[in-house]
């Protein structure tokens, strides 16, 4: 590997994260769970078709596409739940096994810790997602969905993972102890999810409230930063035109961002994308810099 | 190659090191001797980069600890008083990880690896996990991992702690060894009989303080206002007493039994010359002791039972 790529702490991780007995039990749950929900939904589907006798093709592409809703919400919310459980120890648990002076001690550069660590619970989140893969190829047999939109979900859960593994790191570089910072890794993101959300639905109120007769009002801006909106947007034009414009038809709302001077407008889900990017970088630079042992341009106590 | 001027290190309130002045030369072992809480972990920690100083400055091998961290890193192996372990984590693995860590080739990362085991007598456990080591063994890979880089400056916080005899022993052999290849070195301990034997130079810390400093002897004579030495004869003990009163550096005997304590006023050249006046008179000499628990004394004489507030 060429030396610039080359990063120590991705490499032990992965070695020594995949050596035990916790990683490959937490395969089996997560696929577990997800092929459990699925096939109780198929069965209790397929039983009502059964007995309604409806029309075979559209039943199952309606049942194909309600299969990849329930599968990819419920895949949504796992990786929400193991993301923080994988990341909220990085730095706090160096701590605690006392390791993170000789880290810091050697020539790696805080960031390139952080990044390591992150990049290590990616990959593990990344080989559940791959190991849910057959399990949404089933989806193919009844129709609806394509190959290209399970690939645009999986890179929408990675970017979710790395934001949410980004905040975690974050909390662990407050926090001494893991279990501290776990937790208020999963209170903040929740917070995050709802607030966006409620503030959301604030604004669009208050400006209804001011202009009860507005003809199309914008998204508020702040629900971009709410990764559910950017699924919601990506799942509602991937299930086609009877959901693709859930969020107008619900809410009559405008959708996406016009780009200045030009005619191009960002999706909702790209620049829910874009948004999560910066933040996942933010974090991991307060991140680097809250773990640098002696910052050179500041003199005194840390 | 290290040179610590005016260092003070604050928390808070409490001031864990003040205004503390040092120099160690090339090749040199350096022992730093104090009470808990006097201030030794911190100043180590601030020399390895690891904390910065309220004032001061620390100068590694002529870079500064505050200006290029990085490059002092290079040039520093820090060995703290813990050994942090990773899970299932193997002996070979480990020392190649802080080896990448430094940046070291990987073909270079094996051969250094199987030389360093050699070094501290661990050969033929690269296979083996970390967590199933005994203390000592874990202390001593410590000790490996902190020369992966080569580092001409070697800070060991407490190597020794919490180590049964035998592998203390073992411990200051591999020292000594480091020595002889020419390593500077700084070490804490509390086996302070074991720094008399390995330092060159020692400095007394309490209070952030620097409270005494420079050769064993010379802190001994300054502290106790003179050097002593102890000789133990089978008998003849008054004619060694008569050799001794016509040494010129000879300043006072004290007999007990057949003991002899003797103060003196010279160095080593001078000292030695004494003692062979004793042996060519044939007087049955059975040991010389230079200065009984020296440090300990020193220690106990210049400290004043200081604990951290």
């Amino acid at each position: 590997m060429d030396m610039k790529l080359n990063n120590p702490v991705f490499s032990l991780e992965l070695k020594t994260r995949m050596r035990t007995f916790k990683a490959i039990v937490g395969i089996i749950i997560y696929v577990g769970i997800l092929l459990f929900v699925g096939s109780m939904y198929y069965a209790v589907s397929t039983e009502g078709q059964v007995y309604n006798g409806v029309d075979t093709i559209n039943a199952n592409q309606l049942l194909g596409t309600t299969l990849y809703t329930l599968i990819a919400l419920l895949q949504f919310v796992l990786i929400m739940v193991i993301t923080p459980a994988q990341t909220a120890g990085s730095i706090s648990g160096e701590r605690e096994r006392q390791t993170l002076d000789l880290l810091l001690c050697t020539k790696m550069s805080s960031l390139s810790i952080v990044v390591g660590k992150l990049l290590s619970s990616l990959a593990y989140i990344l080989l559940l997602i791959i190991s849910s893969l057959p399990l949404f190829s089933l989806v193919f047999l009844f129709g609806g969905i394509t190959p290209g939109d399970i690939i645009a979900l999986f890179l929408f859960y990675i970017v979710i993972a790395m934001v949410v593994g980004s905040i975690s790191i974050f909390f662990s570089t407050v926090f001494k102890r893991t279990v501290v910072a776990t937790v208020v890794s999963y209170v903040t993101i929740f917070a995050w999810y709802v607030l966006t959300f409620l503030i959301a639905i604030y604004l669009v109120s208050m400006r209804y409230i001011t202009d009860p007769f507005i003809q199309q009002m914008s998204v508020p801006f702040i629900l971009y930063f709410n990764p559910l909106f950017g699924l919601g947007d990506i799942m509602s034009r991937q299930l086609g035109t009877s959901t693709q414009n859930m969020f107008r038809d619900m809410f009559g709302l405008r959708m996406g961002l016009s780009i200045q001077g030009t005619n191009i407008i960002l999706s909702p889900w790209v620049v829910n994308i874009i948004l999560m990017c910066i933040i996942t970088a933010i974090m991991l630079i307060i991140s680097s810099i809250r773990i640098k042992p002696v910052r050179t341009w500041k003199k005194g106590n840390r | 190659m290290l040179y610590v001027e005016d260092l003070v290190k604050r928390y808070g309130k409490f001031t864990a090191v003040d205004h503390l002045n040092l120099e160690v030369k090339k090749g040199e072992i350096f022992g730093f001797i104090g009470p808990n809480g006097a201030g030794k972990t911190t100043t180590m920690r601030v020399i390895a980069t690891l904390l910065p100083p309220t004032r001061g400055t620390a100068v590694v091998d002529g870079v500064d600890v505050v200006k290029d961290p990085v490059k002092v890193r290079g040039k520093i192996g820090y060995m703290p008083d813990f050994f942090g372990v990773y899970d299932n984590i193997k002996v070979g693995e480990y020392l190649d990880f802080y080896g990448d860590s430094y940046g070291i080739p990987r073909d270079d990362r094996k051969k250094r690896s199987q030389d360093l085991l050699e070094l501290v007598h661990l050969t033929g456990i690269e296979d083996k996990y970390v967590d199933i080591l005994s203390r000592g063994m874990k202390q001593r890979l410590c000790l490996a991992r902190s020369l992966m880089h080569n580092p001409d400056l070697l800070i060991l916080d407490e190597p020794a702690s919490g180590m049964d005899p035998r592998a203390r022993l073992e411990m200051m052999g591999i020292l000594k060894e480091l020595k002889n290849l020419g390593k500077t070195i700084i070490i804490s301990s509390h086996i302070l009989h074991e720094l008399t034997e390995l330092c060159d130079v020692v400095g007394v810390i309490e209070d952030g303080k620097l409270v005494a400093h420079g050769n064993v002897d010379d802190i001994m004579a300054r502290v106790m206002g003179k050097k002593v030495i102890t000789i133990k004869l089978l008998d003849s003990v008054d004619r060694a007493i008569n050799i001794l009163k016509q040494q010129p550096a000879v300043q006072g005997i004290e007999k007990e039994g057949n003991t002899i304590h003797m103060s003196y006023d010279c160095d080593d050249d001078e000292l030695w010359l004494i003692i062979k006046a004793l042996v060519e008179e044939a007087i049955p000499v059975i040991s010389f002791t230079k200065g009984e628990n020296n440090l300990e004394k020193v220690f106990m004489e210049v400290t004043y039972g200081y604990e951290a507030k």
